[in-house]
């Protein structure tokens, strides 16, 4: 087996490095490391700068104000998520009712719909509300279209539990809310960890939520980025390059830190049949 | 850049400076005269138009006691953010620096302040400083004024001066000139880096700026008697002018030129094509004055001191609108022809104005007058101008005379003079082209006419059904609005009266 | 254990008021509008059936928009798959520092779809790009982006996509192959079975009903295929890359065209909605 060990650590080194090579050649032109192909054969430009970094500032003066708010708008979001799918996670895989498998499978499709299908109503919703250009408009929202992919993950956590701490609890006498939050979240928490990751991940890369339900007030990185490249941009590739990187460096940095934890998002398919 | 951006900033701040000692008196005077006011303004993300609202913001207020409040969205979303705020009147902004081609949607429903009053108790405005066609076109619709022009918006020409000298030819006159000087430069090495390099540059990417690229071909075609006579519409029925031998012989130019160029060029915006000339890849190209201080950005540019600029290049032949068929040039027909070549330099978008929601306080709306006001006036403008991160175009006759920010910015004494002479040229024309200003012109130019663009680019569509796809998706929201309205917009926004 | 009624409610509550204000109730919203001339302007609205629909369906935009997403996602979800599964493979067994492996090779996924367009774009042209770095090397002469192509352009977003997501299906597919038991490796070794059979007897039979599950996520998400796309050829060249989220998108929010932006937005939903029905009988076939 040992000898078999050997290619595949080397095909695998092989399948990541092409598939981060743009990102390797990205993160050299955000250090000013560019390629200059005026000479030949090519060669490369300049020694290493932070110079693009700090020219994100001076190209979109308000983008480190948008980093932040891209932050806390994606923990708010993904915390709200995450909340309001455990309750729901728990109550499906507890009740026996039939079609219930079918309901958990709708949440996946619902899951699967684009934000592009309803968001035009929602705009216009929103607006007729006074929650349009305001944070908690923004957050609901965004909650709100990743809340059916997490209540599948976590739906899946609940059901592969046994079930004996729960009636023993419920013999002790302790109502729902205790057990969901006495017994039955300890046991889901690195689950419910991996949630949160995936989820913040997924609100921080949003577009068209914030682009449409914002018109000013709140701004996200994305939505930034998006209007530089479909106006005269006039930025120029090293700063892009930093912006980007920037923006991508919280979310590799939470995903290095939570690497063993997101082993558990896991789509678990509903098993069994449904009880009648 | 930071390093240019930087300097250009000590630079802006030191004229301002000057500026403010010079016209101390009417400053002190009308010290804090807005205090507590907040004057909220719409624009797009910069960093070009914003940059200079913002960075101007805090001095006004040192100025005046307003606070100018800059909120910005993305280009494609202010249309329509604007459009809703104003229609349900939730009026959360006050003013706005926006694209004047969307009067014609703003005015008629009266969204906007009617600025002529002011304008005239406002000497420091220097408003006859503004060249007529932006005081008299641009900020006018109906021959009322709304806006406060900000920016020269025009297209035009350049080239490489050093290559045209080498090879002994002369800028273009007309399209012909244009396309053999292209086929002339296409393939060869015009940056010495052993790379074979473009004839032309443009902008032709779907969803970008396609549209206007076109129009600036069409119109030296279509338009020869003056603005108010329309490049657009015939302004006696609404008929389009984009289905004829003009159009037809623009849409071949356009075609030939997508050839002369690089071989991705219809996925290129103006960002691309500015990038690649200034990098000095191309040997022409087609623009608004951006390319200008692109071209002396020392940290970017590979062409500085070898750029020209040239009015947008013209044609011997129009339409002639009696039997809708093109004509050889004579003075009844092209009665502002230069050496028998018709001239039509097109004021594409327009320029970034500003202008003041109707129903704002009267205190807001003095403020934001004034700030508007402050923008434009000679002092600050003239710095704006030569900033290329502003994105602001010369407007006034004074960014012409007065060379020092210009040679500050470092252009060179005769890269000044070629440049500010082609916007001479083109601002001075009494053929220059409005931009269409009607209601839905999203609809017109951004859906319908670039659409059928690029598919015709792509090569989806010939040349006739090109032509065809455009009047008949023009004629169907004409007729839906209602012809007679549309019609009378359009004359407004020409000032036409009859 | 049961839950009484009362304990259901409860614990649906939040989930019901979230999805219901902002998702469900705006979509039904949007459907009751479209088959009237509302639009968020006018104040006088009257009843159209489905004038809107037929509008949209009529347009040869929108049907050029619709076959391309249909290549898109019948191209881009079975490379997806494909390749998240391969990688998957290669993951399966403990090899040094595997969860490290398994995030770098997240990275692609965790770049936003619209720095995505930004990269790529520059990625393909010609003085910064990485293609023209090598042919340079090799001293060939450079190539235009095969974005402005328009035959290569859906071809090339397609290859985008699947670059980006190919490593999420990994991340997704790992935890459903590395649970299956060894002795299943070990009798199929055993059998002196060769490396396809053991996927195809082995591997495939395990995952199938996940990789359905992953099939129709990404299914959905490719039907609405929107923000890189937008960056990089915003539908062009020609019609190329039109998808009906951009459809959608330019229809509502740029040309102001509220219903027919409403319309088509819907017509992805419906899409969805026959891919998801297909996705639940099939996987109740699956576990009977």
């Amino acid at each position: 087996m040992v000898a078999v060990r050997a290619p595949r650590l080397i095909a695998v080194a092989a399948v990541t490095g092409a598939f981060l090579l743009p990102l390797a050649w990205t993160g050299l032109a955000a250090v000013g490391v560019l390629p200059d192909d005026s000479t030949r054969p090519p060669s490369w430009t300049g020694p290493p700068t932070l110079d693009h970094i700090a020219e994100i500032g001076v190209a979109e003066p308000t983008f480190w104000q948008e980093l932040a708010t891209s932050t806390v708008a994606a923990i708010v979001a993904a915390c709200l998520t995450v909340a309001v799918a455990i309750p729901s996670a728990f109550a499906l895989a507890r009740s026996r009712f039939r079609g219930g498998r079918t309901v958990t499978q709708g949440f996946l499709v619902l899951a699967s719909l684009p934000v592009m299908a309803y968001v035009i109503p929602l705009a216009d919703l929103s607006r007729r509300v006074h929650l349009i250009d305001t944070f908690a408009g923004v957050t609901l929202a965004e909650a709100a279209v990743t809340a059916p992919l997490a209540v599948f993950v976590l739906h899946g956590a609940v059901a592969q539990l046994p079930t004996e701490w729960e009636e023993a609890a419920l013999i002790d006498g302790a109502g729902v809310l205790r057990i969901l939050g006495r017994v039955v979240l300890p046991l889901i928490a690195p689950s419910v960890a991996a949630t949160l990751v995936v989820m913040f991940v997924l609100d921080w890369n949003m577009l068209l939520v914030p682009l449409v339900l914002t018109s000013g007030e709140v701004k996200t990185v994305p939505v930034a980025l998006s209007d530089f490249f479909t106006f005269e941009r006039e930025l120029d590739w090293p700063t892009a390059a930093a912006a980007l990187m920037v923006s991508l460096a919280p979310l590799a940095v939470l995903v290095g830190v939570f690497h063993r934890v997101l082993e558990r998002f896991v789509l678990q398919a509903p098993a069994g049949r449904d009880i009648g | 850049m930071s390093r240019q951006l930087a300097r250009a900033l000590v630079l802006a701040l030191a004229a301002a400076v000057i500026a403010a000692c010079s016209n101390g008196t009417s400053n002190t005077s009308s010290n804090n005269k807005f205090s507590g006011v907040t004057v909220r303004v719409l624009t797009f993300t910069g960093p070009q138009i914003a940059e200079p609202l913002q960075r101007r913001g805090p001095d006004f207020e040192r100025l005046t006691g307003a606070k100018i409040e800059v909120i910005t969205v993305p280009f494609s979303d202010l249309y329509q953010k604007l459009l809703t705020d104003f229609a349900t009147k939730t009026n959360s902004y006050d003013a706005t620096v926006f694209d004047p081609q969307w009067m014609g949607d703003y005015v008629p429903s009266g969204y906007l302040e009617d600025l002529g009053g002011r304008i005239q108790g406002d000497s420091a405005l220097q408003w006859s400083d503004i060249a007529p066609f932006f005081r008299d076109f641009s900020a006018s619709f109906k021959g009322h004024i709304y806006t406060i022009p900000l920016d020269g918006d025009f297209q035009m020409v350049y080239y490489r001066t050093d290559l045209l000298q080498k090879d002994g030819l002369q800028p273009p006159h007309t399209w012909d000139d244009y396309i053999s000087i292209a086929q002339h430069f296409q393939g060869k090495d015009l940056n010495g880096d052993g790379k074979a390099d473009y004839g032309s540059c443009l902008a032709m990417k779907r969803s970008a700026q396609s549209y206007w690229m076109y129009s600036s071909i069409a119109s030296a075609f279509i338009q020869s008697q003056g603005t108010k006579q329309g490049a657009f519409f015939d302004t006696n029925n609404m008929e389009p002018l984009y289905n004829n031998p003009a159009a037809a012989k623009a849409l071949g130019i356009y075609k030939t030129l997508s050839k002369l160029g690089p071989p991705d060029q219809l996925n290129n915006d103006v960002g691309d094509s500015r990038g690649l000339f200034v990098t000095g890849r191309c040997a022409l190209s087609l623009d608004w004055g951006d390319i200008g201080p692109l071209a002396v950005d020392k940290t970017q540019s590979k062409v500085i001191d070898k750029v020209g600029a040239v009015i947008l290049p013209g044609s011997k032949q129009v339409l002639d609108r009696s039997t809708m068929q093109l004509a050889d040039c004579n003075p009844t027909l092209c009665p502002y022809a230069t050496n028998g070549v018709n001239h039509s330099p097109f004021a594409a978008f327009g320029g970034w104005s500003g202008a003041i929601n109707h129903a704002a306080s009267t205190k807001v709306k003095d403020a934001a007058y004034a700030f508007l006001s402050y923008m434009s006036q000679p002092a600050q403008s003239r710095v704006d101008v030569t900033i290329g991160k502003t994105g602001f175009n010369p407007y006034r006759t004074s960014h012409f005379t007065n060379m020092g920010p210009w040679l500050a910015s470092g252009m060179s004494q005769q890269a000044a003079q070629n440049y500010l002479g082609a916007i001479k040229d083109s601002l001075n024309s009494p053929n220059m082209v409005l931009d269409m200003r009607i209601p839905q012109t999203a609809f017109y130019q951004q859906t319908a006419q670039d659409t059928a663009l690029a598919q015709f680019l792509a090569g989806e569509l010939s040349v006739n059904q090109t032509m065809a796809q455009i009047t008949a998706q023009w004629d169907k929201k004409t007729d839906e609005i209602g012809r007679q309205s549309q019609l009378g917009a359009y004359k407004a926004s020409l000032s036409v009266t009859k | 254990m049961r839950l009484t009624r009362r304990d259901r409610l409860l614990l649906f509550a939040p989930l019901a008021i979230l999805l219901g204000g902002w998702l469900v109730v705006p979509a039904l919203v949007g459907l009751t509008a479209t088959l009237t001339t509302y639009t968020p302007l006018t104040t006088s609205v009257a009843f159209a059936r489905w004038q809107n629909y037929s509008d949209v369906l009529h347009d040869p935009q929108f049907a050029e928009a619709v076959r391309n997403v249909a290549i898109f996602t019948l191209v881009a979800v079975p490379l997806e798959l494909a390749l998240g599964f391969g990688i998957a493979y290669l993951l399966r067994r403990p090899i040094r520092g595997r969860s490290w492996w398994r995030g770098l090779l997240l990275l692609p996924w965790l770049v936003s779809p619209i720095a995505t367009g930004v990269m790529w774009h520059y990625l393909f042209s010609g003085a910064t790009g990485v293609v023209n770095f090598v042919l340079g090397w090799l001293g060939r002469p450079e190539l235009g982006s095969p974005i402005g192509d328009v035959r290569l352009a859906l071809a090339t977003t397609i290859a985008i996509e699947v670059w980006r997501v190919a490593p999420f299906v990994t991340f997704l597919l790992l935890p459903g192959l590395v649970a299956i038991p060894e002795e299943r490796w070990e009798q199929a070794t055993l059998a002196g079975t060769s490396w396809f059979q053991r996927i195809v007897k082995v591997a495939l039979p395990e995952v199938a009903p996940l990789m359905l599950t992953v099939g129709m996520l990404l299914t959905g998400q490719s039907l609405g295929a929107f923000d890189t796309i937008l960056i990089l050829t915003g539908g062009g060249p020609g019609t190329a890359t039109l998808t009906p989220a951009l459809y959608s998108y330019d229809r509502a929010f740029v040309t102001n065209d509220w219903p027919a932006g409403a319309a088509s937005a819907w017509l992805i939903a419906a899409g969805v909605a026959v891919v998801g029905a297909a996705y639940i009988r099939l996987s109740g076939r699956w576990s009977r």
